[in-house]
């Protein structure tokens, strides 16, 4: 079984044409401005939506385990505690709480991305699997295998952050590889996000060595992490016989989610990073936007 | 004869009328001379007396020339009058009651109000509608249209008349008359013969209208009006022998006639648009000016839900001058922001890559058309449903919201309306419709809930429900032409009509080749979610009894625990999200909806009688008066949109909302709109994979769409400050409309509609 966050249908962000992307949870990773948090524990997570819920405290009242607690007013969940049982999602009248994750076998998924197959005929599309990292997941090598028997046009989403011998087995199931370059700094880039240069760069070397077509670069954009750093990173992927380089400017979309599962989001306050501010970097190679 | 309730709406109607030209005095005149026309004419045959009425109405009736109108003709209509439907006037001979009574109230001398008065009584027995009404309506299962507390409205009316203008440019108003005269002479034929007199009548009015605006034009306007007296003194005497012409002729035929759609007109006029342009007499931006005029003057007649153009798609004789006219009406349709001419693209594999291109942009820039029907999927369904060959069903034009019918061959009003989740509650409640407590079952016995063990026994009982009340839609329907053609024949309608001339007889007295009907389904996804709900929660997972689903309904969710019953109601699958147990009951019910209107249609000899999911606002009217229902709608909310899934119902995205809407066979319907909502970002930056999308969904059966392209919050915005969007045109259904003036439940039901971004 595979733990499935999410599967968005009609994803047009996520690689060539109309696609399905499939989100799996678990993540080495925690970046601060991350727009999917709730992918980073494999676990399924209750949350919680500040906006609709009237506080009526049915939910503390069911819980089997007492984890929820209303202090201040406002709603907690102690996720030591937290069994994930969904007795406070069924009995909120508001609709404020929901269960984020879903154990699914292979076959549950491909049958969910084999839906719109005609579309991705249609487009020159396909299946991305993202998270997460969605190769964190021991299974996802054999859902990949199983998707590209299926035919589908594969792509991944991925941190890098996974073992050399992980990513070995999973490239020749993947027709395209979305990678995150985050940072080139490793004492940078191991602070903020947790991640390990030296990793990433294995395995970006080892791809874009075979098969430098099948990649393409992703830079997401951060005030304050990398803006500053681009032309360095830049140069960096250049390096690489990359098939393009994507700026994914920062926006502030995840907010919500950091607060559904009641943690503080550092960037709040920060205005999504316009695609203008990144015009100067577009050129042959270096595109703005998934 | 049973006094029913005669005044009231009687159409969907949004967009304000232009007021009618005639003073008060005049009008009040006008409308007495028809009434003594009818009332003298009492002893003659209908076609006589209809012929005498239209006389006091024609030319008396049309109206000056507009100094932007590069075609002539432009007609009011009073609240007593002829006509075919009610977005402009009436039925037949016709009173509009509740208009009649305003236009009374609006008088000072009390002299002239007893006079209105005496019209008014008059008319009461002798409004066509009214007939009907006093015959069908009821207290318990069939009300007027549009009165919705009933499961079931009936109606009188001939709405969608596409006639065939080919064959009228084609003969000129003489050739008309020549085949006229060597029918086998009768009422019908005479009256007929009387009517192209008439027509003449109408000709010549509007030359001499055309000399009036000669008094006050500068000279540009003069050569204008000059090339306009030309084409009308040609069309009198010749057949039409340019664009300007042909249009002109065309249109004059359609005001008299009383048709509101018009249909294929490349076919009528393409020929003639590429003769002009290749022999050098007309330029493409002149030809564009005078498209723009009709636009315009199609505007001008506020039919709301009709004004059909269709230009496109198979079964065009001269496809090359054909889509030099339909990349004409594009052009316009660009720059023409206008909720009508309904401005409609038949297409197929075979249609030209820079008409489509056109389509695209089209859409992109925020125009809601043209609408789109796929003839790969129609051709073939209009050939099975109508029971017609082939080429025949190549002629199909959907009129008004969408209801097909074939041009110049079939009559296809939609004179019934059934409200399924009224009927569903019915099943429910012993009976008795929970909104007032009146028992609508008719003779079928309804068991109690304890009763249904599994969920075929509930099912079969909504069946038996639904079988009385198509029992009673193809009696009504049938009846509304009985009705109609005791009254009158249609004569202008008739003449090119096919097969009147030949057979001698009018419309409705067997003349017309194929006499079909429609039959407006409403409510149909939100009984079939209600279905899935009740079928998982009650037989499959027993977490609820039956009962205890209905009380919680029947108390509009009201209380914690029926809150947590709406939840678990609102969580159960829904149409719209590509998801089987969902969609088969969704097409389960719509087969068994289809089939057996379509079955009793043939059984009682109509040519065809087949559902439409069209819906124009009645979705939203007849949802508020239908109580709450299983899946998990509350009281008084507005019910789905056609066949599309309930607001905010589909979340799995466009693709799966289109998978949904392909699986249902569009050769059991006579029409079904799938409206769409996507941002001007995604249109434009995702252009491609759009494009990729609907070509999807059109390869998989998918057999229409409509497009509105809005920004987030735009709609909102406009709810709060209508003053800055005045121009904001949206598609509501098988019709666009200014956003702000629509009505609020109206409002809220479109932006209750997923937006795909």
């Amino acid at each position: 079984m595979i733990n499935v966050s999410n599967i968005e249908r009609f994803a047009i962000k996520d690689g060539p044409g109309i696609r399905t992307a499939v989100f799996l949870k678990g993540c080495p990773l925690h970046c601060p401005w991350c727009a999917n948090p709730e992918t980073w524990s494999t676990e399924p997570l209750i949350m919680h939506k500040e906006s609709v819920c009237v506080s009526c405290r049915e939910c503390e009242k069911v819980c089997p385990v007492h984890a929820v607690s209303f202090e201040q007013g406002s709603y907690a969940v102690d996720r030591t505690k937290c069994i994930v049982c969904g007795t406070c999602v069924q009995n909120c009248p508001a609709q404020a709480l929901s269960v984020n994750g879903t154990a699914m076998s292979e076959e549950e998924i491909l049958k969910e991305v084999l839906k719109d197959i005609d579309y991705y005929e249609e487009s020159g599309g396909g299946v991305t699997f993202s998270g997460g990292e969605p190769l964190f997941q021991k299974d996802a090598v054999s859902l990949l295998k199983a998707a590209k028997q299926c035919g589908l046009h594969t792509a991944i989403e991925t941190t890098g952050m996974v073992s050399k011998q992980r990513f070995r087995e999973a490239a020749p199931y993947v027709d395209l590889f979305l990678f995150d370059i985050k940072h080139i700094d490793a004492a940078k880039l191991k602070e903020v996000t947790g991640a390990g240069f030296e990793t990433i760069k294995e395995n970006f070397e080892l791809i874009c060595s075979q098969r430098g077509r099948d990649v393409i670069a992703r830079i997401p954009v951060i005030p304050g992490f990398n803006l500053e750093d681009l032309d360095a990173i830049l140069a960096f992927v250049r390096s690489y016989p990359v098939r393009g380089v994507n700026l994914l400017p920062f926006h502030n979309f995840g907010k919500t989610k950091w607060h559904q599962l009641q943690r503080s989001y550092r960037y709040d306050e920060e205005k999504s990073l316009s695609s203008g501010e990144l015009e100067k970097y577009r050129d042959d190679l270096v595109s703005i936007g998934g | 004869m049973a006094r029913i309730n005669i005044e009231g709406e009687q159409n969907v109607s949004v967009s304000k009328r232009l007021p009618c030209e005639k003073s008060t005095d005049e009008q009040l005149a006008i409308m007495e001379a028809y009434t003594q026309a009818h009332r003298e004419s009492e002893h003659l045959g209908k076609a006589q007396r209809e012929l005498n009425c239209l006389k006091v109405l024609f030319p008396a009736m049309f109206r000056s020339i507009e100094p932007q109108d590069l075609i002539a003709g432009r007609l009011d209509f009073l609240p007593i009058g002829f006509g075919s439907v009610t977005s402009i006037g009436g039925v037949g001979h016709y009173c509009v009651f509740h208009e009649l009574r305003a236009f009374m109230d609006r008088l000072e001398d009390e002299e002239k109000k007893k006079r209105v008065q005496a019209l008014y009584d008059y008319w009461q027995d002798h409004d066509v509608k009214a007939l009907y009404c006093a015959d069908v309506l009821n207290e318990t299962t069939t009300g007027r249209f549009i009165d919705c507390k009933y499961p079931f409205m009936a109606t009188a009316r001939l709405s969608g008349m596409m006639l065939d203008y080919a064959k009228l440019v084609r003969l000129g108003v003489n050739g008309l008359i020549a085949e006229l005269k060597q029918a086998e002479d009768n009422e019908f034929i005479n009256a007929s013969l009387g009517a192209m007199d008439l027509f003449k009548d109408v000709i010549r009015r509007e030359i001499e209208l055309v000399e009036e605006a000669m008094a006050e034009a500068d000279e540009g306007r003069k050569k204008e009006l000059i090339r306009m007296k030309g084409d009308l003194e040609a069309i009198l005497v010749h057949k039409p022998e340019t664009f300007t012409q042909a249009l002109q002729l065309m249109w004059l035929f359609a005001l008299c006639a009383g048709c509101i759609n018009y249909g294929r007109l490349d076919i009528v006029l393409g020929p003639y648009l590429k003769r002009d342009l290749d022999r050098g007499v007309l330029s493409w931006e002149k030809a564009r000016e005078i498209v723009t005029s009709l636009w315009t003057l199609i505007e001008n007649r506020r039919t709301t839900v009709n004004g059909r153009i269709i230009v496109g798609g198979q079964g065009r004789e001269d496809v090359e001058a054909c889509d030099l006219f339909a990349r004409l009406c594009l052009e316009v349709a660009q720059h023409c922001r206008y909720v009508e001419p309904q401005f409609t693209l038949r297409f197929d594999h075979t249609t030209p890559k820079d008409i489509l291109d056109m389509a695209y942009h089209c859409l992109a820039s925020g125009s809601t058309y043209p609408t789109l029907y796929n003839d790969d999927v129609n051709v073939d369904a209009v050939a099975w449903g109508m029971r017609i060959d082939r080429k025949r069903a190549e002629q199909y034009v959907p009129f008004g919201c969408t209801e097909f019918v074939i041009q110049g061959k079939s009559v296809g009003t939609p004179n019934t309306l059934l409200n399924l989740l009224k009927i569903l509650q019915l099943a429910l409640n012993e009976g008795r419709d929970p909104m007032d407590g009146i028992v609508k079952s008719g003779p079928v016995q309804v068991k109690p809930l304890e009763e249904f063990h599994t969920f075929e026994e509930f099912y079969d009982q909504y069946k038996a429900l639904l079988d009385y009340y198509f029992d009673l839609s193809v009696k009504a329907q049938k009846y509304s032409y009985e009705v109609m053609n005791r009254e009158v024949s249609f004569l202008f309608t008739s003449i090119l009509m096919d097969d009147c001339i030949a057979r001698g007889k009018a419309l409705l007295d067997g003349g017309v080749e194929i006499l079909g009907g429609t039959n407006e389904t409403y409510g149909n996804i939100n009984t079939s979610d209600a279905l899935v709900a009740i079928k998982k929660l009650v037989f499959e997972e027993k977490k609820y009894t039956l009962r205890e689903l209905n009380d919680a309904a029947l108390a509009d969710f009201e209380g914690k625990r029926n809150t947590l019953i709406r939840n678990d109601l609102l969580a159960a699958p829904k149409y719209g999200n590509d998801l089987e147990e969902a969609d088969e009951l969704a097409n389960d019910l719509y087969e068994y909806v289809a089939k057996g209107i379509r079955d009793r249609g043939i059984r009682e000899g109509l040519g065809y009688y087949l559902i439409v999911i069209s819906n124009n606002q009645t979705n939203t009217d007849w949802g508020l008066k239908t109580d709450a229902s299983l899946d998990g709608r509350k009281k008084g909310m507005y019910m789905n949109p056609a066949n599309n899934p309930v607001g905010g119902a589909a979340k799995n995205g466009p693709t799966a909302c289109m998978n949904s809407l392909a699986k249902f066979d569009a050769k059991y319907h006579a029409g079904s709109v799938q409206n769409m909502k996507f941002t001007p970002r995604m249109m434009k930056e995702d252009e491609a994979k759009v494009r990729a999308m609907w070509r999807t969904y059109f390869k998989k059966g998918g057999c229409q769409l409509m497009v509105t392209c809005v920004n987030p919050g735009e709609l909102e915005d406009a709810m709060v400050h209508p003053e800055n969007h005045r121009d904001l045109i949206v598609r509501v259904a098988g019709y666009s409309a200014v956003f702000v003036n629509l009505d609020r439940h109206v409002q809220e039901e479109l932006l209750s509609r997923e937006l795909y971004d």
